[in-house]
């Protein structure tokens, strides 16, 4: 597998060629408590892995966070829909929105 | 002693607590099965001291009741235990209480074609994905 590195070493970064999707998470107050115990960001992020390998994971703020997932089924990041549907059903009344930058 | 933290895994692998822990001939396939059991706890004693392991044991349960990885359908056999160690913080990585678990087990090689039910694609740990066929949740502090 070729690894590519890159930004002229000043901050080296390997890359492995895995196709990333982002996504927000909204969720109200999903930024309060977050690192207790079966917290909400925890419960939607354990279901967040039931389709994807988590990347990369935000901090929750403001009552969201954003997550890059790989390997995910494509039949379950079709659009966010699906993956909302899947968070839904770990934690009712939260949204998931693609992320582009 | 200072406040334990006990921690539940779920799993889609026969980590069957046998207690072959040598060869037996004829014993091979409960040899195999302590062998997972054994992987599992090495993974877990890479980065903690394991106070008691608490062997639940096997289920039959519909698994979209549990957080297994969306490629599996319908009922299917889950193995249980729960575990604590002294120092939650050891499994943290940033604000993923469980990051680091989850680093050690991905990719590491099980033996399959025993009890299990659920087929992963290839003999591997997925604690995430689609394949994810191993989780872990904190339960309480003791």
């Amino acid at each position: 597998m070729a690894l590519t590195r890159v930004n002229g070493g000043a901050a080296p970064v390997v890359t492995t060629g895995r196709s990333l999707a982002m996504y927000t998470v909204s969720l109200t107050n999903v930024h309060v408590s977050y690192d207790g115990v079966d917290s909400d960001f925890e419960k939607l992020v354990r279901a967040i892995e039931t389709v994807g390998t988590v990347e990369v994971l935000g901090t929750p703020s403001s009552g969201a966070f954003r997550v890059a997932i790989s390997g995910a089924a494509p039949e379950a990041t079709a659009g966010s829909a699906s993956l909302q549907g899947i968070c839904n059903t770990a934690v009712s009344g939260t949204t998931v929105a693609a992320y582009t930058f | 002693m200072d406040l334990l933290h006990r921690y539940t895994v779920h799993t889609l692998i026969d980590i069957t607590k046998t207690g072959v822990v040598n060869y037996i001939k004829d014993h091979e396939k409960e040899r195999n099965q302590q062998r997972n059991w054994e992987t599992v706890l090495q993974l877990l004693s890479l980065r903690a001291q394991l106070i008691y392991v608490d062997y639940i044991g096997v289920q039959t349960a519909n698994v979209e009741d549990f957080s297994f990885g969306i490629n599996y359908k319908g009922e299917h056999k889950i193995w249980t235990f729960n575990f604590a160690i002294e120092h939650e913080e050891v499994f943290a990585i940033q604000h993923d209480r469980y990051g680091a678990l989850k680093q050690d087990f991905r990719l590491s090689p099980i033996i399959l074609g025993l009890d299990e039910t659920a087929k992963p694609g290839i003999p591997l740990f997925h604690p995430s994905g689609p394949n994810k066929n191993i989780y872990f949740i904190q339960t309480k502090n003791i």
